[in-house]
């Protein structure tokens, strides 16, 4: 990420978004769940305010020096375990959870070959009825300016449906909104 | 019917900043590679931020068609007041979701399917539903657009070869087929 994007989703402004727009919008469709895995909490704007919702949360985090920074900041709290890793090879087995989110970060991974890599990952380690669920940005001039000098593959939302389908994935249910385009997808 | 737009919406359509993204940016985006021909129907809604970019980049006459009720003698979009096959293209630029029902809206990109001739083109920019947007709506008169439905809405219109690309705003564009059914 550059500089100004990441001092972007580590602000206050970035995280009051988040808590008033986007975990409203997505929780309006799913349930909270009790013990949850976050792909790519990036600065940990997401996590932080799930952690008042949610018993445990598995992050996973595949920039190094974030994933070291949130797992210092949840040290204390035996209620996040951190892991640096790469979400398109998840070190847990199969079946591990029955949610699995990712906020605004899809757009991150650097082509539709390892975004698809990723949903099925997610697959795998969630057990038969779980819930994958989260949002991602919207394309557009002023997104892309944001972007700069960086990886910005945000989600087509008019192709997403066949894609979570060919990942493993059921009754996809989506949504648009200006905040971003809001998936639901469960394992069969 | 006529449109309603309201004092929130105008204010946006006259800031500097939306009409300069608009001219620089996103009427770009969405004239790019379509031949709209020598005479297009311009669909505005209240302030005519898109005429100047639409003027620029048509090669032939622009027709404006004004929908607000407010500004003097709007055009019913479900009865427009033009001939059947009278324009080479139509578009409709953060215009459509002014009018106050999905059905309306639904007639009037019938309308458009009608007064474009076989072979032209509609398209057309539409807003989001978001938080900003419900700021804005606070009289509830617009009805936005799902664009995870509209291209069926467009084919149920009359046109084909339907493209839609969903960024913060949606792009469609789509041809009134060479032989009406």
């Amino acid at each position: 990420m550059n500089k100004a994007h990441l001092e972007l989703c580590a602000s206050d402004q970035w995280a009051e978004h988040v808590k008033t727009d986007v975990l409203p919008w997505v929780f309006e469709a799913v349930d909270v769940p009790d013990d949850l895995l976050e792909i790519g909490p990036g600065p940990g704007a997401t996590t932080d305010l799930l952690r008042r919702e949610i018993g445990h949360i598995t992050a996973v985090e595949s920039d190094a020096a974030l994933a070291a920074q949130l797992a210092e900041r949840f040290a204390a709290d035996p209620g996040v375990e951190v892991h640096h890793a790469d979400a398109t090879a998840l070190p847990f087995p199969d079946g591990r959870f029955t949610a699995a989110a990712s906020f605004t970060m899809l757009h991150h991974v650097p082509s539709v070959e390892l975004q698809d890599r990723l949903f099925a990952e997610v697959a795998r380690v969630l057990r038969p009825g779980g819930v994958l669920f989260g949002t991602d940005s919207l394309d557009g001039p002023g997104f892309r300016r944001l972007h700069e000098g960086d990886i910005c593959m945000p989600l087509d939302p008019l192709t997403l449906d066949d894609r979570l389908v060919r990942a493993g994935f059921a009754h996809i249910d989506l949504a648009v909104l200006s905040i971003g385009v809001r998936f639901i997808a469960r394992k069969p | 019917m006529s449109a309603r737009v309201n004092e929130s919406f105008s204010q946006l359509y006259t800031s500097p900043e939306f009409i300069e993204s608009i001219d620089e940016e996103w009427m770009p985006w969405l004239l790019d590679g379509l031949d709209l021909g020598e005479h297009v129907l311009n669909l505005i809604a209240g302030p005519a931020f898109s005429v100047p970019a639409l003027q620029k980049a048509a090669t032939g006459q622009v027709t404006v068609a004004q929908l607000d009720q407010s500004s003097g003698d709007p055009v019913d979009p479900t009865r427009l007041p033009f001939p059947k096959d009278q324009f080479s293209a139509a578009t409709a630029v953060v215009a459509l979701h002014h009018i106050p029902s999905a059905e309306l809206q639904d007639r009037a990109l019938a309308e458009l399917a009608r007064v474009v001739r076989p072979g032209g083109i509609v398209a057309g920019l539409n807003p989001i539903d978001g938080p900003h947007f419900r700021r804005m709506n606070t009289d509830g008169a617009s009805v936005p657009i799902d664009p995870l439905t509209f291209a069926g809405r467009l084919t149920r219109a009359g046109l084909v070869d339907v493209e839609l690309t969903v960024w913060s705003f949606v792009r469609f564009a789509a041809r009134v087929p060479e032989e009406r059914p």
